[in-house]
């Protein structure tokens, strides 16, 4: 155990942890955690308060925001209430994350006001591989979105999803089948002009029979 | 293993609680409490207070010890605070300032 800090299951830290070794947090933590190392929050391990890593690993609860210099990464049973930011961000089915998500490499600027969903299809298109490794993933959340919405949706706007990932349950729904969007309109478009012009036909009609 | 390790190269100003053992290799300010043993390895800096069952001291600690079953000052440790415990050893080469209470 070279160098590793344990924040073992009865623990409890109240308090700022700084520092460069790796940190392993299985019990809890309430206070800033700002290491030049790795951080992994174990499925027990809970963090009410801001974490900043090289690279993040959750697994357990985390109620502040994640800032990594490299990458975060959330597992299944992960639980965040917090903005995400960092170059690199995983998020794995069977993870719950309320809150702004950021990825790319203008971390520093983060001060992106929340829910401005525009940005985020911009960054995550400008890189191409970890885009590539986020949209298999993809798939198996949005077909969790019925059971958790919130999370699924904050999830949603990692990975370059359509538009608005934020806004209200049904259009988001909608905006899944993203190649059926533009269609959409369009095929609304015809009817009201069909009817009007039923009416107009039916007018000419009748006023030709008068 | 010991279920808590703060490692070396981190630092802790705050207070850190346990229900098991604590090893401390790197820095703490604050408050150290364990239910169990601690063990401040050589190389460790505590600022704080400890309390625990059993204390084993090789590195530096300033504030006051209590444990509730003893304290074992070894080798290169370097203690200036007050120390309260049922049991306590001082090894040849262990630097100490301050009390003992013995709980007599």
């Amino acid at each position: 155990m070279a160098n590793i800090t344990v924040i073992g299951r009865g623990s409890t830290v109240r308090g700022n942890i700084r520092g460069t070794s790796q940190l392993e947090v299985e019990g809890h933590v309430e206070g800033d955690i700002i290491l030049e190392g790795d951080v992994t929050i174990e499925e027990h391990g809970t963090v009410g308060a801001n974490i900043q890593a090289h690279s993040v690993i959750v697994r357990g609860a985390v109620k502040g925001n994640i800032t990594s210099d490299d990458s975060v990464r959330l597992e299944a049973g992960a639980r965040v209430l917090g903005d995400l930011s960092a170059p690199r961000i995983v998020i794995i089915p069977g993870a719950l994350v309320c809150g702004y998500v950021q990825s790319g490499t203008a971390v520093g600027s983060a001060v992106q006001p929340r829910r401005s969903s525009a940005k985020v299809p911009v960054r995550v298109e400008a890189k191409a591989p970890p885009r590539a490794e986020m949209m298999p993933r993809a798939e198996v959340p949005r077909a969790e979105i019925p059971r958790n919405e919130a999370p699924a949706r904050a999830a949603a706007s990692t990975r370059a999803a359509p538009p608005p990932p934020r806004v209200v349950p049904a259009p988001a729904a909608r905006t899944n089948g993203a190649s059926s969007q533009a269609a959409a309109p369009a095929r609304k478009a015809p009817p009201p002009p069909v009817v009007p012009a039923l009416k107009r036909a039916k007018g000419a009609v009748a006023s030709k029979i008068r | 293993m010991a279920s808590t390790v703060i490692g070396a190269g981190i630092s802790i100003e705050g207070e850190v609680t346990t229900d098991d053992d604590l090893v401390v290799q790197g820095t703490v300010r604050g408050k150290l409490t364990a239910r169990e043993g601690v063990v401040i390895e050589s190389g460790a800096t505590v600022e704080a207070e400890v309390a625990g069952a059993a204390l084993t001291v090789h590195g530096s600690v300033t504030g006051n010890i209590q444990a509730a079953d003893r304290v074992d000052l070894q080798p290169g440790a370097r203690v200036i605070g007050n120390v309260r415990a049922s049991r306590i050893t001082i090894s040849d080469g262990a630097q100490f300032k301050g009390n003992v209470d013995m709980d007599v």
